[in-house]
C-alpha cells in the first residue's frame, strides 16, 4: 500500500519523493540520533545536527507531499484499524509537523553554533552533553506525536515529550532550575496519569483507541463526558493553561536559552494540538463536547491572554518578560476553541497564531542569551546599557512586531483571523479580549524596546567583557528565525490551503 | 502505609504491599501483570525507594496549609471521586467491549502464541519502540542531573553474602533466560526478564565487588542501555524499506525479529534499572573528570 494515496504525479520529483516514508523517516532519525548522541558523546554535537538537519529535511518532504497530494494514512505494521496503531497527517498536523522540524533544526544549528564558545564554561560541561540525546528524543517524540491517530499511542508521545522537556529544563545546573525542573515533572506525572484515565474510561466503554474507529461509535455517555474533562484538563495543564500555568514562567525562565526556546515554542504546542485534534475529531462531532465546554475553555483563554501580558508587563526579568508572554499566547490559541464551531476560520487563525508564536518566541529566547551575555545579567533595568549588540535589538524588534500583531508579519494574520472570527461567531467582549491582550503585550514588548533604543546618556566606562556576544554565531539564528515570524505573513495564501488540507480525514 | 511515621517503615510496607498486590492479580488472572508487578512494582521501585531515601534529607518537611486550601483540596477530591464513581456505576459492565477478539482472531499472524506479546510486540509493537526509547530518555535525564553519590556497599569479603551470590546470580540469570524465552507462549517477556536480571546486577553492585557491572561510563555500558532502542529501531527501518509498511515484520520472520528485539531489551532494561539505581552518571573508566 502506497502510503500517500491519491497523489497525482506531476513530475519526477514528485514521484521520488512519493517513493519514501517521510513519516517514518521523521520518527526514526531522531530516534536512531538520540541513541547515537547517547552512546557516543565526544560526537554527540555532530550526530544531533546531522540527525536534527536531515529530520527537518523529511518533515519537509513528508508537508510537501500532504501539500500536494492530500492526507498522510498508515497502518503501523499493517494491522488496521481496531487492532493496530494508524498514523495519519492532515493539513494541521502538517503545519505543525513543519514548525517543529524548522524551528527545531535552526535552535539545533544555533546550539552547535554557540557551543564551541562556551567550551571553557564549567557548568556547560554536562549540559552541553545532555543536550543532545534529550533533544534528539524529544524530537521523536513530536514528531510522533503530530503523526499519532490512537488515543492510547498520543498519551505515549506525550510521555517521551514530558520526560525529555522536563531533563532539558534541568540541564542548566542551577538550583532555581532543578527546582522548577522538579514541579514541572510533577505537574507532568500528574497531568500524565489524568489524560491516561481519560483514555482508560473511553477503552472501558467503547474498547477501541484508535481515533476514526472511536469517532463512530462515541455517543454523549456520562463516563465519555467525564473522560472528556479528564482528557482536556490534562491537555490544558501541559499547555500552561490559565489558571494552571504556575509551573511554566519559572521553568521556562531558568532553562537555558536554547531549552527555553524549544519548550517555549514548540513543547507548549504539542499538548494544545492534541486538545484541538480530539475536539475537533472526536468531542465536537460527537456532540460530547457541549458548546458550553469550549466557552469555558475560551474564557480561561481570555484571562490568560490578559493575566499574562499584565505579568508580562510588571516582570523584572528580561526572560521572565517573554516566558509570561508566552502564557498570554497560549490564552489567544485556547480563544480559538468556542469559535471552531463557526468554520475553518478560525483553525487557520490558530495555526497562524501557532507558528508565528514559535518563531517569534525562539527567537526571543535566544536573544535572551546575548543579553545575558553581553550584560552579565538579564535585569529590565540593565538594557538600556550602551554594550547591546546591534543584532539584539533588531532580533527583538522583529519578534515583537509578529508576537504584537503588526502587519505584515504571520501574528498579524493569525490576529486578524482570529478578530474577524470573534466579530462574525463570537461575542463582542471577545473582541474586547483580543483587542486589551494586544495592547497588554505590545505595551511589555515597547517596554524593552524604549530601554534598548533608549539615548545612551552616560556611556559608562564598564569593565564588562562583551566578549563574544556580538559574534555573527550568537545573533545569526535568533535573526533568521525572527525574520521569519514576520516573512510568514508573505507567504499568501498557501498556509491556509495546506490547513485546509483533509479536513474531515482523521 | 501513609502513616507510619518512620519512612524506612513505609517503603517496607511498599514492597510487601506489591507482593500482596501481585498476588490479587495471580487470583485474577492476569499473570503477566503480577509478574510485572513483583518484578518492577515491588522489587524494583522498592530498591529506587530505599536508594532515594539515602539522598534525601531525613524529617519531611511538614507546613501546615491554612483551611481555605486544605477545605478546597478536600473538596476537589471528593468531586473527583463522587464524578468517577457516579461514571463507573453508569457504565454497563454485561457488555464489555475490548480488542481480545481481535487480538485472538490475528494471533496466528503475529508469530507468538501468547497474546500479551503479540500485541506488546507486533500489533501494537510501534507503542513500545516508544515506550523504549522513554526508558533511554529516562537514562540521559538522570545521567545529566550528575554524577553519582557513592552507591551504599556491603563491606567487601563478607564470606556469608558471597556464599549467598555464588548460586544465586547463575539462577536469576537462568531464570531471566527462561522469563524471556516463555514470553512467545505464556506470560513472560523482555520487561520481566529485565527486571529479574537486574536484580541480579543489583545484587553484585551492592556487594562491592570491584569488576561488577555498570560500576563505569564505558562505552560498553552506554551500547548496553542504548541497545534495545537501536535493535528495534534498525528492525523499524527495515521492515519500512522491505516491506513499505513501518513494523510490517515479513511473514515467517516475526517471531525470530520479536525474539532479537526482546533479548536486546532484556539487556537495556536491565541496565537502565541497574544505572537508575545508581542515581547519576558513573565515574569514566579512566578517573578523569
Amino acid at each position: 500500500m502506497p502510503p500517500v494515496q491519491g497523489l497525482r504525479m506531476s513530475d519526477a520529483a514528485g514521484a521520488l519523493l512519493a517513493g519514501v516514508d517521510w513519516a517514518a523517516v521523521a520518527i526514526l532519525t531522531p530516534l536512531v540520533g538520540g541513541a547515537a548522541a547517547f552512546v557516543l558523546p565526544n560526537r554527540a554535537r555532530a550526530i544531533g545536527v546531522a540527525a536534527s538537519g536531515a529530520t527537518a529535511a523529511a518533515a519537509v518532504a513528508l508537508v510537501w507531499l500532504i501539500a500536494t497530494g492530500g492526507p498522510y494514512d498508515l497502518a503501523v505494521g499493517g494491522w488496521s484499524a481496531p487492532l493496530g496503531i494508524r498514523l495519519a497527517a492532515d493539513g494541521l498536523s502538517a503545519a505543525l509537523l513543519g514548525m517543529t522540524n524548522l524551528v527545531g533544526a535552526s535552535v539545533a544549528v544555533h546550539v552547535a553554533l554557540t557551543g564551541r564558545a562556551t567550551k571553557n564554561d564549567p557548568e556547560a560541561g554536562v549540559a552541553a552533553w545532555g543536550f543532545w540525546p534529550l533533544w534528539l528524543l524529544l524530537l521523536a517524540g513530536l514528531n510522533a506525536l503530530y503523526l499519532s491517530a490512537d488515543i492510547f499511542n498520543l498519551y505515549v508521545t506525550l510521555e517521551m515529550v514530558g520526560l525529555s522537556a522536563v531533563g532539558l529544563a534541568a540541564l542548566s545546573g542551577k538550583a532555581d532550575a532543578f527546582k522548577a525542573a522538579m514541579r514541572y515533572l510533577l505537574v507532568g506525572i500528574i497531568a500524565s496519569l489524568v489524560y491516561l484515565l481519560g483514555v482508560t474510561l473511553l477503552y472501558a466503554q467503547y474498547g477501541v483507541l484508535d481515533l476514526a474507529t472511536l469517532r463512530q461509535v462515541m455517543i454523549p455517555a456520562p463516563a465519555t463526558q467525564l473522560a472528556m474533562v479528564a482528557m482536556l484538563a490534562a491537555l490544558a495543564m501541559k499547555s500552561a493553561l490559565f489558571p494552571l500555568h504556575g509551573w511554566l514562567p519559572p521553568a521556562h525562565g531558568n532553562a537555558t536559552a536554547p531549552v527555553s526556546a524549544l519548550l517555549s515554542a514548540l513543547v507548549v504546542k504539542a499538548s494544545l494540538y492534541i486538545a484541538v485534534r480530539l475536539w475537533l475529531d472526536l468531542f465536537e462531532p460527537t456532540g460530547v463536547g457541549a458548546g458550553a465546554v469550549a466557552t469555558v475553555l475560551g474564557i480561561l483563554g481570555a484571562c490568560a491572554v490578559l493575566w499574562g501580558g499584565l505579568q508580562a508587563l510588571i516582570a523584572k526579568r528580561l526572560k521572565l518578560v517573554v516566558a509570561y508572554s508566552t502564557v498570554a499566547q497560549v490564552g489567544y490559541l485556547f480563544m480559538c476553541f468556542p469559535l471552531w464551531a463557526g468554520g475553518r476560520e478560525a483553525l487557520t487563525a490558530f495555526v497562524y497564531l501557532a507558528v508565528a508564536h514559535a518563531f517569534a518566541k525562539s527567537a526571543l529566547f535566544l536573544a535572551c542569551e546575548q543579553v545575558q551575555r553581553a550584560l552579565g545579567d538579564d535585569q529590565m533595568s540593565s538594557l538600556s546599557r550602551p554594550e547591546l549588540p546591534g543584532a539584539v535589538k533588531i532580533t527583538f524588534a522583529l519578534a515583537a512586531v509578529s508576537l504584537v500583531g503588526l502587519p505584515p508579519s504571520g501574528g498579524f494574520i493569525g490576529k486578524w483571523l482570529l478578530l474577524d472570527s470573534t466579530l462574525l461567531h463570537g461575542p463582542t467582549v471577545w473582541t474586547v479580549a483580543v483587542l486589551c491582550g494586544t495592547l497588554l503585550s505590545a505595551a511589555a514588548m515597547a517596554r524593552v524596546l524604549a530601554r534598548f533604543f533608549a539615548p545612551e546618556e552616560q556611556a559608562v566606562a564598564q569593565d564588562l567583557v562583551v566578549g563574544d556576544a556580538a559574534s555573527w554565531r550568537f545573533s545569526l539564528t535568533p535573526l533568521l528565525l525572527a525574520a521569519a515570524a514576520v516573512g510568514i505573513g508573505l507567504l499568501g495564501a498557501w498556509p491556509a490551503e495546506l490547513v485546509n488540507v483533509g479536513e474531515t480525514v482523521q | 502505609m501513609l502513616w507510619s511515621g518512620s519512612r524506612a517503615r513505609m517503603t517496607m510496607l511498599f514492597i510487601g504491599f506489591g507482593g500482596v498486590v501481585a498476588l490479587v492479580w495471580m487470583r485474577l488472572g492476569a499473570p503477566d501483570v503480577a509478574l510485572a508487578e513483583a518484578a518492577v512494582g515491588a522489587a524494583l521501585t522498592g530498591a529506587l525507594i530505599l536508594r532515594a531515601q539515602g539522598s534525601v534529607p531525613s524529617p519531611l518537611p511538614e507546613r501546615s496549609l491554612p483551611w481555605i486550601i486544605r477545605g478546597l483540596v478536600a473538596g476537589l477530591s471528593v468531586a473527583v471521586f463522587s464524578a468517577l464513581a457516579w461514571a463507573l456505576i453508569s457504565l454497563d459492565w454485561q457488555v464489555r467491549p475490548g480488542l481480545e477478539g481481535a487480538v485472538e482472531a490475528r494471533l496466528p499472524e503475529s508469530g507468538v502464541t501468547n497474546p500479551v506479546t503479540a500485541v506488546l510486540l507486533n500489533f501494537r509493537g510501534y507503542d513500545t519502540l516508544l515506550e523504549v526509547a522513554v526508558l533511554l530518555i529516562a537514562t540521559a535525564a538522570v545521567w545529566c542531573l550528575g554524577r553519582s553519590p557513592e552507591t551504599p556497599r556491603l563491606p567487601p569479603g563478607d564470606p556469608l553474602y558471597l556464599a549467598l551470590l555464588r548460586p544465586l546470580i547463575p539462577l536469576l540469570c537462568i531464570v531471566a533466560g527462561y522469563l524471556l524465552w516463555l514470553g512467545a507462549f505464556a506470560p513472560g517477556g523482555a520487561f520481566q526478564a529485565g527486571a529479574v536480571l537486574s536484580g541480579a546486577l543489583l545484587l553484585l553492585l551492592v556487594a562491592g565487588l570491584p569488576r561488577a557491572p555498570g560500576q563505569m561510563d564505558t562505552l560498553r555500558l552506554r551500547v548496553t542501555i542504548a541497545a534495545g532502542l537501536l535493535v528495534f529501531v534498525v528492525v523499524a527501518a527495515a521492515t519500512a524499506m522491505s516491506q513499505s509498511t513501518l513494523l510490517q515484520y515479513p511473514p515467517g520472520l516475526a517471531k525470530h525479529l520479536i525474539l532479537v528485539i526482546e533479548a536486546a531489551l532484556t539487556l537495556s532494561v536491565a541496565f537502565t534499572f541497574l544505572v537508575l539505581f545508581q542515581g547519576g552518571r558513573p565515574a569514566p573508566p579512566d578517573g578523569r573528570a
